[in-house]
């Protein structure tokens, strides 16, 4: 049997980094959408400006798709994380979900090509992927959510790959932004 | 023409299209991951729609929020009025949501449609 003092541990920690909201487990869309509901629920309750509400939960709703649309199921892996949380001045929205390490590198190009851009940079490729997405007819919104994003945040994404075997790796990410915004 | 209605949920928003005013309203918020599913009898709303529409067509967007994914869907609603005489889009936005003006800004740009901006109240 686990010990019971590991569960209050859990739960102080969770405390200590004023973890908002926090998943741990399978994201489809069915379970995306109640997690989103919570989320929704949690973030009115605990972060008081609608600003800063809305941020959240737009990066948290681009952040929870991206995983269930876009990542192939990994039945070895099934499972991913998600969590709000705040450190000084900051919120934080962060996920973490196994992907095959073949698309690792395709991933990466894209994160850092997004966070070299500055403000106006990413609006005019925000505009850009509108134009081709809908050119192609595609229905797959080509790293959309992720400019998204970077834009809300105003902040680099942060990111790390970590190789778990042969096939596969674990994306973490993570996505912040000021609580109170900067004034220009 | 039978007009359209649709009542939201938690992912879907409000939709009303009717074909004797000429009055497209979506409201709400627009999350869902599958858009295009959601939209595509809107989107044969419309086609049938610009087969007879009536002399004026305002688009009324009064979303307080969408995903990524639903912006594509929205500009092809747009894209479909591209060309066609007297289309407003009154585009809402609470007044202190910069975010969204700016949005409705930038699909001004991508459609070339005739945008008025407006805040909730």
């Amino acid at each position: 049997m686990k010990s019971l003092n590991s569960i209050y541990e859990l739960h102080k920690k969770l405390e200590d980094d004023q973890i908002i909201i926090a998943y741990e487990g399978e994201l489809n869309p069915q379970i995306t959408n109640s997690v989103l509901t919570l989320t929704e629920k949690n973030l009115d309750k605990k972060i008081p400006t609608t600003q800063a509400r809305r941020k959240a939960f737009h990066i948290a709703v681009e952040c929870l798709q991206n995983i269930s649309t876009h990542s192939e199921k990994i039945e070895k892996y099934p499972n991913s994380i998600f969590l709000i949380g705040q450190e000084g001045d900051e919120f934080f929205v962060s996920s973490g979900n196994v992907i095959n390490s073949d698309k690792v590198d395709s991933l990466q190009r894209r994160l850092d090509q997004i966070n070299n851009l500055d403000k106006e940079g990413l609006k005019q490729l925000h505009m850009q992927v509108i134009k081709e997405s809908l050119l192609k007819q595609e229905s797959s919104n080509a790293g959309l959510g992720l400019i998204s994003i970077a834009r809300k945040s105003g902040k680099k994404i942060g990111y790390q790959f970590v190789e778990m075997d042969s096939e596969n790796s674990f994306f973490s990410f993570q996505a912040s932004f000021l609580k109170e915004p900067e004034t220009v | 023409m039978e007009g359209f209605i649709r009542t939201g949920s938690p992912e879907t928003p409000d939709i009303s299209l009717n074909p004797i005013l000429g009055r497209l309203e979506f409201s709400g918020k627009s999350l869902p991951e599958d858009p295009a599913t959601f939209f595509k009898p809107i989107l044969a709303w419309i086609d049938e729609y610009l087969a007879y529409p009536v002399s004026k067509t305002d688009i009324e967007i009064k979303l307080d929020y969408f995903n990524t994914a639903t912006s594509l869907v929205l500009m092809k609603v747009f894209n479909k009025f591209q060309e066609k005489k007297n289309v407003v889009v009154h585009w809402y936005h609470f007044p202190e949501d910069e975010d969204m003006l700016e949005s409705g800004k930038e699909f001004q740009v991508l459609s070339k449609l005739n945008f008025e901006y407006h805040e909730f109240h």
